[in-house]
């Protein structure tokens, strides 16, 4: 049975905070804890004395003779604690009384319980006025979204032998120690599990990030050096710069070499009417490559054109991508997989870009961004963002929720979405291979598309085999093309070839390990379930009476 | 020079569109198109917002239905409304997937 430490640094909080940060510990339903609260010299005598008087077993009170921040205050509290796990809680957030009992039985229903190094929760808001709201209900372990920010924050438990082994917070992170910390703890965990329920509620104070993401700008400067340490540690060559909202960066890999990449275009060489203009939607889709001289790539078009083509297809591919265009004829009856497999037959490049010709390209670089990411070992496959013709996303990366669907589809294209996932980099159960870049040897070594999804789903299977090898699949808000489906693009679990698609992924098309079990089935937009978007909780009193907080 | 300049246009007319007058028509459809464009783009974002208004709707309907319903209960009904959620939610799911791998293992 685990023992946890609950660690805490206290410099002049609002005691009443304070207090309920303590009383929440008390009232832990788990026997198994300790908590080290780390006095930082407060200058406020109501904190000493609260701490004094309120002498509780099992809570250790350390006071430190001088101020030394956050990072030098929550080191001799991790350097004072003794169980198993450390647990991090700041001095204004509540735990639940069941918050301990629930990581335990976390820790214990694993597979390995002594493999799991590092358990976290959600968390939802606590009001000024007492309530909670907003719950963040957030994936499972997501390393590429760490990267980009810290989307797991609070209730996190971690194995104190692996703290010990990273060399818990580091000096010169102030603000931002929990993210290097979970960074350098994510490099070495053998186990993370993901707890999707509320053990702690996260008190919206005036200084509090909760409250206003703008006002520690120091600490956004340290979460960018800590996660460029982080990059050189694992080995990506990346700048690390201020993202397009506050707490979240941008993360800027430099392309290794000069890698060639095969953008496989399957084409019947159909025209069609964008912003009034009648196009040849295969001519456009490679012209807006052609024209984007920013990437350090090589591109070679492979276009996989139903016959008998149009001569006028050929000719204007050749105009516009002259040797670098390689035609691969297609004669058999129309098969999307079949087309794709036959395009990667014919290509040349250690990486492939499937992409689908009614589109163009929307943001410079956007190849190199996936390239980028494709060349970490462990990425099997990188999607990208997708606008329709209006703007609007299409695809925000797949979602498997009892539905087959797309994160977020119809929202604005800029929309951060909710708790940024839209604008950071992140893992995916799915992309779409309307843009998708991979490696050749994954697309290999996972038997390409298959055959038995000729027309729909094929890119849902091609992600879950992928995945199943072991892969991760990673979005990016940074690479984007316009893309001019029909808006009405949407698959119900439903249809002619979702039998296949049952019949071998029946689990993972109702488990999503990016999505959450406290949203809505059937839902790819984040609404939560009954009862749980953080409208106030109902209290039934023992008496009988109910509170409506 | 005016005249030679009139007589010139006076002999396009008489000839038809020029290439010059091909370049001012494709000039034309270019700068419609942006227009276009930017209009769908205004319209894009009001339907992208309306997108976002309807789960916020759906939100509030739903947390508004399940309000109604649990006030009216009693704290039987209300512990029993707790535990069919619990079943539908976590035990009838674990034990669909628990049933499902006994029988992947079996074929």
């Amino acid at each position: 049975m685990p023992t946890f430490s609950v660690v805490t640094a206290v410099y002049d909080p609002v005691v009443a905070d304070l207090r309920a940060c303590l009383d929440s510990v008390d009232a832990q339903t788990w026997d198994s804890w300790q908590h080290v609260v780390v006095d930082d010299a407060s200058t406020d005598p109501a904190v000493a004395e609260l701490l004094a008087a309120d002498r509780v077993p099992g809570r250790r009170v350390v006071r430190r003779a001088v101020n030394g921040g956050i990072v030098a205050a929550g080191a001799d509290a991790i350097a004072a604690a003794t169980g198993d796990f450390v647990v991090l809680l700041d001095h204004d957030d509540v735990l639940v009384p069941e918050a301990l009992e629930r990581l335990a039985a976390a820790i214990e229903g694993a597979d390995d319980p002594e493999s799991v190094d590092v358990v976290y929760s959600d968390h939802d808001l606590l009001r000024p006025d007492g309530r909670t709201t907003s719950p963040v209900y957030k994936p499972d372990w997501s390393p590429e979204r760490l990267r980009n920010h810290n989307y797991i924050t609070h209730l996190v438990a971690i194995r104190r032998t692996l703290v010990d082994e990273v060399g818990g917070y580091r000096a010169g992170f102030d603000g931002a120690q929990d993210h290097d910390l979970l960074l350098r703890v994510g490099e070495r965990a053998r186990t993370i599990v993901h707890l999707p329920e509320v053990l702690l509620h996260w008190r919206q104070s005036p200084a509090s990030v909760s409250t206003d993401t703008g006002l520690k700008p120091d600490a956004y400067e340290a979460g960018r050096r800590a996660i460029a340490d982080h990059l050189a540690r694992i080995g990506v060559d990346a700048a690390v710069a201020p993202g397009s909202f506050d707490g979240i960066s941008r993360i800027r890999r430099r392309v290794s070499g000069t890698p060639t990449v095969s953008v496989v275009i399957p084409t019947g060489g159909s025209t069609g009417r964008v912003w009034g203009r009648t196009r040849r939607f295969v001519h456009e889709a490679v012209a807006s490559l052609v024209g984007d001289r920013s990437g350090a790539s090589r591109l070679e078009f492979v276009v996989v054109s139903d016959e008998p083509a149009d001569p006028v297809v050929e000719r204007g591919l050749r105009s516009i991508a002259g040797d670098a265009l390689v035609m691969v004829p297609y004669a058999r009856p129309f098969d999307f997989s079949d087309k794709i497999n036959a395009g990667v037959a014919a290509a040349s490049g250690e990486f492939e870009l499937l992409l689908n010709d009614d589109t163009e390209l929307h943001t410079p670089g956007s190849i190199d961004e996936m390239v980028g990411l494709a060349q970490q070992a462990d990425v099997g496959m990188v999607g990208a963002k997708l606008l329709y013709g209006d703007g609007t996303l299409q695809h925000g990366g797949h979602v498997y929720n009892t539905t087959i669907s797309h994160a977020m589809l119809g929202w604005p294209g800029d929309h951060p979405g909710p708790n940024r996932l839209l604008a950071v980099e992140r893992e995916c159960s799915g992309v779409t291979a309307a843009a998708a870049l991979l490696r050749r040897d994954v697309f290999d070594a996972v038997g390409g598309m298959s055959l038995e999804l000729p027309r729909n789903y094929n890119d849902v299977d091609l992600s879950l085999k992928i995945r199943r090898s072991g892969y991760r699949i990673v979005w990016t808000p940074h690479a984007c093309w316009w893309h001019f489906e029909g808006r009405s693009f949407e698959h119900p679990i439903d249809g002619d070839e979702i039998a296949v698609v049952e019949r071998d992924w029946h689990d993972e098309l109702r488990h999503d390990p990016y999505y959450n079990p406290n949203l809505a089935p059937g839902r790819t937009d984040w609404l939560e379930r009954p009862g749980r978007s953080g409208a106030p909780p109902y209290e039934l009193l023992p008496d009988g009476t109910k509170v409506w907080a | 020079m005016p005249t030679a300049d009139d007589e010139l246009d006076r002999l396009r007319s008489l000839v038809g569109p020029s290439e010059v007058a091909y370049a001012q028509l494709d000039d034309d459809l270019r700068v419609a198109s942006q227009q276009l464009r930017d209009e769908a783009l205004v319209t894009g974002r009001l339907r992208g917002e309306l997108t976002e208004m309807s789960l916020q709707l759906a939100r509030a309907r739903q947390d508004q239905d399940t309000m109604q319903r649990r006030q009216g209960m009693g704290p039987a009904a209300y512990l029993a409304d707790l535990g069919r959620e619990y079943w539908h939610e976590a035990i009838r799911p674990s034990a669909g997937r628990l049933v499902r791998r006994v029988g992947l293992r079996r074929r």
